[in-house]
């Protein structure tokens, strides 16, 4: 139902970690997903030669990669 | 002719605006997030998820704020 | 700076035990005393506690029930004693930044998080491997619940966030923000000192820049315990991450 609270499988002793860890996780999923595209955008830039392009689509893709990664694993 | 010749890091003058936005938006998402755990304390635990989702989205921008200053920094 | 690098204590033989510095000093003593208290306070326990080991019993209660009991149900308990000594033994070396004399923590060089963190990781790791078998661990840890065309984008990232920077902060947070502490007592207390010798006449900012220094020694032994709490709040809940089945 729309307005039941996450249900815990019943099998699972551990759930979600609660409070700061999950603050700190989603922190972490945003900045290392900018950080591992842009890198890696960064290394495609050098090998293009594009003049900087590739790394900021890097970082966009990062950013959309971490973004989507948090409401995956901290949003159900 | 040039009328006002703004010297020094304009990408700082930029990233500067670029964290108002964010910045009031974090602060409207855990604020609502405090009061409606003080209007209805049960119902914390379901709104937790959605204060991560909010959370990352906003702090995104933010982020790409950092990342396309030096990006764009690198330019002049 | 100069106070960071500090001579042997010990000069004779200094070539052998460069090594034995006022810091190797601090956390030896942080041992003894740890060992020697729960050690004291558990020799003849009574059903009513003496002083002592009510001490150390709310000390392990704390962690016990507050963060382990918490973060991983009743089946953690295991991990209590560790996390208790893990958290009993950063405070008192955190302690050691405020005690009058002392005033430099080990945990103000990046030796000291550095090893906590990679015990602490190499523990949520082994316990998760331990739990799972080693494919089935990492690819619960790696592969997020998406559609299969995104997943290259998605699988980098948590590689990433999951087995590398979470030891790094972990280690980054406790030593950034002992050392930083250590730093702003230094900069009020010397820079009292270098504003009466200037001119006489700045002996009130003097007075201001030592009331300062008392106040933001309460504020670290604020930042010490917290700190300290953060540390093991955060290792239990990689533990937890660890052992928790996939969605």
């Amino acid at each position: 139902m729309a307005g039941d609270p996450p249900t815990k499988r019943s099998d699972d002793p551990y759930g979600q970690p609660s409070g700061a860890g999950q603050g700190w996780t989603a922190l972490s999923y945003l900045i290392g997903g900018m950080a591992v595209w842009g890198f890696i955008g960064w290394l495609v830039d050098r090998w293009l030669h594009a003049g900087g392009v590739a790394i900021g689509l890097g970082v966009v893709v990062g950013a959309a990669g971490g973004i989507y990664l948090v409401i995956r694993r901290l949003g159900q | 002719m040039e009328l006002a010749a703004v010297s020094g890091s304009l990408a700082a003058i930029g990233y500067g605006l670029a964290a108002i936005g964010p910045g009031i938006g974090v602060g409207l998402i855990f604020a609502s997030y405090i009061q409606s755990t003080a209007r209805q304390p049960e119902s914390s635990r379901m709104t937790l998820p959605f204060v991560w989702i909010g959370f990352a989205v906003v702090e995104a921008l933010a982020l790409l704020g950092i990342a396309f200053g030096f990006i764009w920094a690198r330019g002049t | 700076m100069e106070d960071f690098y500090l001579p042997a204590i010990i000069p004779w033989g200094e070539h052998n035990s460069y090594w034995f510095t006022k810091i190797t000093f601090l956390v030896w003593i942080s041992v003894a005393i740890l060992i020697v208290f729960f050690l004291l306070a558990y020799r003849n326990p009574k059903l009513v506690p003496t002083k002592a080991q009510w001490l150390a019993e709310s000390t392990y209660g704390f962690v016990r029930n507050n963060i382990v009991v918490d973060m991983l149900g009743a089946g953690g308990v295991r991990f209590a004693p560790y996390l208790t000594t893990l958290f009993c033994f950063i405070l008192l070396n955190n302690l050691w930044s405020i005690v009058p004399f002392v005033q430099i923590s080990p945990n103000s060089h990046i030796a000291f998080p550095a090893v906590l963190a990679a015990i602490s990781y190499v523990l949520f790791n082994y316990v998760g491997i331990k739990r799972f078998g080693f494919a089935k661990y990492f690819k619960n840890a790696l592969v997020p619940p998406a559609p299969w065309f995104i997943l290259p984008i998605l699988v980098p990232i948590e590689l990433f966030s999951t087995f590398l920077v979470r030891p790094f902060t972990l280690a980054v947070r406790l030593f950034a923000n002992m050392f930083a502490g250590h730093m702003i007592l230094l900069v009020f207390t010397l820079g009292g000192f270098a504003l009466l010798n200037a001119k006489a006449l700045l002996a009130p900012a003097a007075l201001v820049s030592w009331v300062m220094a008392i106040v933001l020694t309460f504020l670290e032994a604020l930042i010490i315990v917290l700190q300290a709490y953060v540390f093991v709040v955060l290792t239990a809940s990689y533990i937890q991450g660890a052992l928790a089945e996939e969605h």
